[in-house]
């Protein structure tokens, strides 16, 4: 199989299913171009303001999309392509993308308010501290996977003497202070955006070269770990426009010249697919088997379908949506965008042979490979995919602390819900504690941490399609197409969960065996007090 | 234009956005017009009330109406700012930025001297190393008879606000 044929294969039926599917969901959901939305009806300008779509398209691709699409299909490809591929194809079309849509259009129709408020005002004040519990753990899980990801690709082991990741790590670091200089000049100083970014982009690729030509941080993989640890404690607590929003903007134009480059790259290349197209039902044995149901499930996340989508990204892009029909392009639209760089995050890992090392690692090579055909040096194409890719992670990063470290002050709130004064509530004390739980769990390195936060993040999409199945039913509108995907993601991440808390206790993984059983009866107890919710729900209207 | 003119159409185009109110004194100072903007960004988590992380932006105008405009009575009004940033600004985790705009609106011819000590005018102040944020004072003096607008460095970020349609 030619990968040039499964990435058009793709995007075409990206593209009828957003004609189709998406014309058939706004049918039955009832989109309605006329009703006027939260972003107009609330509109003040600060949280609710009518956005045009294509700039919050941008917007909102840039706050879903993570290091999630990049390393759940290269570690899932293990399984062969043939599941993988159809995975990122069948369920960004009908799990993800009708979870992220959902999403965003509940939102829009609940006045802007948030999924996870939905679920609150359904399932009571209880229910959200355990949800936030279950959040909680699931943060701590992407903190430590990504740290353990990021550390690993810029680590340098002087045994192989390979500078690629000295040389990402360095261009990375150096991306960090242009950002802070960035977010400075422009903020701070006045700077003219336009002239300012052209500069920055310019300044973003002579890093690259810097940190190419003298790849001066030769670090071990612990070391590394530290200095992310450092990193992710200053950034999320530091001002949002001295660092992350400058390194946000900066790092959506690394994005679209790395999804250019690699699309480019496979049109010219056309690179056959190397890799086997199945490997079977089981891979591994032991305690290191993994079954293809439902461990490509929890692998292949945020490619495919991820309930972080629903609570980060929906959060504020339902309140600037000007018009009901855009949130087709943005919430169906966004996760099928996502879908194509899952997919091409495959063809780097598929159409290569012998590639291995961390995910970033792997992607960038394939990717520098592609982007070789026009005149990108190999090398230069790897440091500048991997800064990319970090880039990513170190997004996904921040955020997640900066979650975290609120969930974690929100526990010791007043039974009034006002904030209490006491040192765990601190803002240091809970990102300190956030930090040093994901700390311990780098122990176990990412690859171990990984299908447990996929476990986490699929269940958290489940729960998400549960509140939408329920708001569906209540309204007398067709549920079906988000209670199927629901139905499929409890049985995944549940049965998920089980298999992983065996490996875990059968491999001496006490730690991450314990967190499993407490993130499953978590969500037993969530899907408990859901059904009852329903029934007397059911009961009341039926007594009406 | 004339004056009150400019003035009836600069207060309607200050209601659309900002908190305003006429003929006040502050910190002794007669202002014709204030008008006060506060603009908040921030990201949520699980409802509105969960801030993960915000930043404020706030702006707070002192229009003037001055019979005559020189070098002595443009110290004494920047005077007045530099007080109001003193007392008015609060810096803070969460705060970004705060200007304080400073208008004085005169009929009478603006000297040379005049218009190269307001184009030189400049204030700024960072607090705890601006991670609570800084201040900034935009200056400008309006002649609607001729319609011309001078202006300090930052206050032509916003000369188009304070233009003559």
């Amino acid at each position: 199989m030619n990968s040039l044929v499964l990435l058009i294969v793709g995007v075409a039926l990206f593209f009828i299913a957003y004609v189709t599917y998406g014309g058939f969901l706004a049918k039955s959901w009832g989109i309605d171009p006329t009703k006027k939305t939260p972003a107009n009806t609330l509109r003040d300008d600060v949280d609710y303001c009518p956005t045009n779509p294509s700039v919050l398209l941008g917007h909102h691709f840039s706050s879903i999309a993570g290091a999630g699409p990049i390393t759940g299909p290269i570690l899932a490809a293990a399984f062969g392509w043939i599941p993988v591929y159809l995975w990122i194809v069948i369920g960004s079309i009908f799990f993800g993308g009708v979870h992220d849509w959902g999403s965003l259009f509940a939102s829009v129709r609940h006045g802007g308010k948030s999924i996870g408020e939905i679920i609150r005002e359904n399932l009571g004040q209880k229910a959200k501290m355990l949800f936030n519990v279950y959040a909680w753990l699931a943060l701590v899980l992407v903190v430590s996977a990504f740290t353990d990801i990021c550390a690993g690709t810029f680590a340098f082991d002087p045994a192989k003497g390979d500078l690629t990741g000295a040389r990402a790590g360095t261009a990375s670091v150096l991306f960090i202070v242009l950002s802070m200089a960035f977010g400075y000049f422009v903020y701070r100083k006045g700077a003219k955006l336009g002239i300012s970014s052209a500069i920055g982009v310019a300044l973003l690729f002579f890093c690259i070269f810097l940190g190419y030509s003298f790849p001066v941080l030769k670090l071990s993989k612990l070391a590394w770990d530290i200095i992310l640890i450092i990193y992710i404690f200053a950034a999320s607590t530091l001002p949002v426009w001295l660092l992350l929003q400058p390194r946000d903007y900066l790092c959506s134009y690394l994005l679209y010249a790395m999804l250019i480059g690699g699309v480019i790259g496979i049109f010219i290349v056309r690179p056959e697919i190397v890799i086997a197209g199945s490997n079977g039902f089981t891979i591994g044995e032991g305690a290191k088997a993994q079954y293809l149901f439902p461990m490509l499930f929890v692998t292949v996340a945020c490619g495919a379908i991820s309930g972080f989508h629903s609570l980060v990204g929906s959060g504020t892009t339902s309140k600037q949506i000007a018009n009901e029909k855009d949130s087709k392009l943005i919430g169906y639209g966004g996760m099928l965008i996502e879908g194509v760089v899952a997919i091409l995050a495959l063809i780097s890992v598929a159409a290569f042979k012998g590639a291995t090392g961390t995910p970033a690692g792997i992607f960038a090579s394939g990717i520098s490979t592609l982007m070789n055909s026009f005149g990108i040096p190999i090398e230069i194409g790897k440091v500048f995919v991997i800064l990319a890719f970090s880039a990513f992670a170190l997004t996904s990063l921040d955020t997640a602390t900066r979650i975290g470290r609120y969930v974690f002050q929100e526990f010791f709130d007043k039974s009034d819900g006002t904030a209490a004064k006491s040192a765990a509530s601190n803002m240091y004390v809970a990102t300190a504690v956030t930090v040093g739980a994901s700390c311990l769990l780098l122990l176990y390195g990412y690859a171990k941490i990984w299908p447990i936060f996929g476990a986490a993040n699929q269940l958290l999409a489940g729960l998400s399609l549960l509140a939408l199945t329920v708001w569906f039913a209540n309204k007398g509108q067709n549920y079906k197409m988000t209670m199927i995907p629901m139905i499929f993601m409890f049985a995944v991440t549940l049965s998920a969960l089980v298999i992983l808390i065996r490996n875990f206790f059968s491999a001496g993984n006490i730690l991450l065996g314990c967190m499993a059983i407490v993130l499953f009866a978590l969500a037993i107890v969530l899907i408990y007090t859901a059904t009852n919710v329903m029934k007397n729900n059911k009961v009341k209207n039926l007594g009406a | 234009m004339d004056i009150a003119s400019y003035f009836g159409n600069l207060f309607e185009r200050y209601s659309i956005y900002y908190n305003t109110s006429k003929d006040v004194v502050i910190l002794n100072e007669n202002v014709d017009i204030m008008a006060e903007f506060k603009d908040v960004h921030g990201r949520t988590f699980l409802s509105s009330k969960d801030v993960i992380d915000s930043y404020e932006i706030n702006e707070i105008c002192y229009v003037k109406r001055a019979k005559k405009v020189d070098i002595l009575s443009l110290s004494n009004y920047t005077d007045f700012l530099k007080k109001a940033v003193d007392v008015y600004v609060q810096p803070k985790r969460g705060h970004m930025c705060t200007y304080i705009t400073g208008v004085l609106v005169t009929e009478n011819h603006l000297e040379d001297d005049l218009i190269s000590s307001i184009k030189k005018f400049k204030y700024s102040k960072s607090f705890f190393f601006s991670l609570h944020g800084w201040c900034e004072i935009r200056l400008l003096v309006i002649n609607p008879k001729k319609e011309q607008i001078i202006t300090n460095k930052p206050g032509k970020k916003v000369i188009k606000f304070y233009n003559f349609r």
